[in-house]
């Protein structure tokens, strides 16, 4: 179902991590950041719906998961291996890592990440990172 | 029997004649070699026949020996050496035969030969008598001078050869044997020689084998010391490589927040505030560029590549029209030659155009038109590639500086950059078994060329 509006999570571990992404993402028309998670057991919480998060009216599930890698404790991969047990048909996975190395790349696409990108500190790359999302949700959604 | 005496009978004749002729061809004087007389022995009971006998054979200037029987015939004989016994048949007591039977009786006087005298009417039983005792002759009387003479000269000549065949003998036997104490003492010599010639072999291929054995010792050491600096090298790679992933995220975000600054709140800064932070924000985007480029540099040499037969002009061209993009506001002439299909990886190869090109890109910066070659040649038989500019160029005193990690040749402030690059491409070019290297002239420009090696 293609919408006017995505929702995006982000988890980082990172504080200005999360702060750059929330600038990015505001010049974004079509995406709005509804949750953000410090690291992969937070994220899977919240994603299971368990106890304070069972509310799906103040914490629903986002279309698009912002995925970093490197985390303490429970990691990008845990996350991305975890959701390969679930079955949200609807959400979309993208990796956004600080590694460009073709092992983390691949790694990722093959436990299922939908796409992949760099951080980056320059305006011009974050805008092509920004259109690249709203393609892959596009993308992900026609099929589904 | 009678055949054999008549065989004999035959000879003796045949002896006398040559004996004849013997002496008529020979002097007396000439006698013999040696002036060594032999002996003769006359062995006859009756005096007078001795005084005849001697008379007859006196010139021939030999030894003469009387014996009156046959047991001092024997006697004499024992003592010396006879050429020839002239021995009378007829003597009392002991005849000629016994005694000759007895002579023969000795061994050592098997062979001395004996001529038989006897009267002329005892011949027929004498010579069947005489013969039988082997080496004899007889001469009958009355004695013929010339044949007696003859017969006895014969046998001294005989005598004498003999002996002087013995002689020869003896004396060859001593040079011999002289020879052989020669040859044995040359043999010990040699023997030595041999020997202390084996003992210098033997030092010989036992300091060989010491040589061999210290040369493998140093091939191992030096393996293990190469092995132990690729290792260090490694190490330290490896290290660099971290570190430079660690520290890229911190620059970065300093980065982003100057850009946050910069975008929304520029209007706030005074122009010494929106300067700084403007330096800040690139000095960090700086250090981020060569944390990527670190770790691009040593990211490369851990990975294993696949390296394929491709034409090397799609990659230039590719990077060209890439670059021209991006500088639509410069003017630059291009040249651009023929390249060949060689085997290596396409995006490595990618980068070290990208890179070379860029650079002549970023230091014909003053110049227009700016000028820039790319092209192949070949040299020694091998394919050079090359790519030229008429930038600024570089002093050649420092041309092994140009290859260094973080070396530059050029301030920042003239042409940015971080001397990762050409560190960088030099890699990749050694990764394909393949060399580089620049030539350069302080603002005539710089042209870099490298090979591909077998692959």
């Amino acid at each position: 179902m293609i919408k006017k509006r995505y929702t995006a999570f982000l988890v980082d571990d990172s504080e200005d991590d999360r702060l750059f992404m929330q600038l990015i993402l505001k010049r974004s028309s079509k995406l709005v950041v509804i949750g953000e998670a410090r690291d992969g057991q937070e994220a899977i919480d919240y994603l299971k719906g368990e106890g304070v998060f069972s509310n799906r009216q103040i914490y629903p599930m986002p279309d698009v998961l912002l995925l970093d890698l490197k985390m303490p404790g429970k990691n990008g991969y845990d996350v991305l291996q975890w959701l390969k047990t679930q079955s949200f048909n609807d959400l979309t996975v993208v990796v956004v890592s600080g590694s460009w190395l073709a092992e983390d790349i691949s790694k990722s696409l093959a436990l299922g990440a939908h796409g992949y990108f760099k951080k980056t500190s320059v305006k011009e790359e974050q805008e092509v990172m920004v259109h690249g999302i709203e393609n892959i949700l596009k993308e992900h959604r026609l099929e589904s | 029997m009678a055949s054999s005496l008549a065989i004999q009978r035959h000879s003796n004749h045949l002896v006398e004649e040559s004996m004849v002729s013997c002496v008529r061809t020979q002097k007396t004087e000439n006698m013999s070699h040696t002036s060594h007389k032999a002996n003769i022995l006359i062995v006859d009971d009756r005096e007078d026949k001795h005084l005849a006998m001697e008379a007859i054979i006196a010139d021939l200037g030999q030894n003469i020996v009387h014996a009156s029987s046959g047991r001092e015939a024997l006697r004499h004989l024992l003592r010396q050496e006879f050429a020839i016994i002239l021995l009378d048949v007829n003597m009392p007591g002991m005849d000629g035969f016994e005694t000759a039977h007895l002579i023969r009786e000795r061994k050592s006087l098997e062979n001395v030969p004996i001529i038989f005298v006897s009267a002329v009417s005892d011949t027929e039983t004498h010579v069947s008598r005489g013969y039988s005792l082997g080496a004899v002759d007889y001469i009958l009387a009355p004695i013929v001078p010339e044949i007696l003479r003859a017969k006895v000269s014969v046998f001294v000549e005989l005598f004498k050869i003999t002996e002087q065949v013995k002689r020869q003998a003896e004396d060859l036997r001593f040079a011999h044997s002289e020879l052989e104490i020669r040859v044995k003492k040359r043999t010990e010599e040699l023997a030595i020689a041999n020997e202390s010639l084996q003992v210098e072999i033997k030092e010989r291929q036992r300091a060989e084998e010491n040589l061999r054995k210290l040369n493998i010792e140093l091939e191992q050491r030096v393996s293990d010391r190469t092995a132990e600096l690729c290792a260090a090298n490694q190490e330290m790679e490896n290290f660099t490589y971290s570190i430079a992933h660690d520290l890229r995220a911190p620059f970065r975000q300093i980065h982003g927040y100057t850009e946050i600054l910069q975008d929304d709140f520029f209007t706030t800064m005074s122009p010494e505030v929106q300067n700084y932070i403007k330096r800040i924000g690139l000095k960090a985007r700086d250090m981020g560029q060569m944390m990527d480029d670190l770790l691009n540099l040593y990211g490369i040499a851990n990975q294993t590549f696949e390296y394929q037969k491709i034409d090397l002009s799609s990659i230039t061209n590719e990077v060209i029209s890439s670059i021209k993009a991006d500088m639509t506001d410069r003017s630059i002439e291009w040249h651009l030659g023929k390249f060949p299909t060689l085997l290596c990886n396409y995006s490595l190869m990618k980068q070290v155009f990208d890179n070379l090109i860029s650079n002549a890109v970023k230091y014909t910066r003053t110049r227009t038109p700016a000028k820039i070659e790319i092209g192949c040649d070949r040299v020694n038989n091998e394919e050079v590639m090359y790519v030229r500019d008429n930038g600024v160029g570089f002093d050649m005193k420092h041309v092994d500086r140009l290859f260094g990690l973080f070396q530059r040749l050029h301030r920042t402030e003239e042409f940015e950059g971080t001397g990762v690059g050409l560190a960088l491409v030099s890699k990749i070019i050694r990764k394909h078994g393949g060399r580089i290297w620049a030539e350069g002239k302080i603002n005539e420009g710089a042209t870099f060329f490298f090979t591909l090696g077998k692959g």
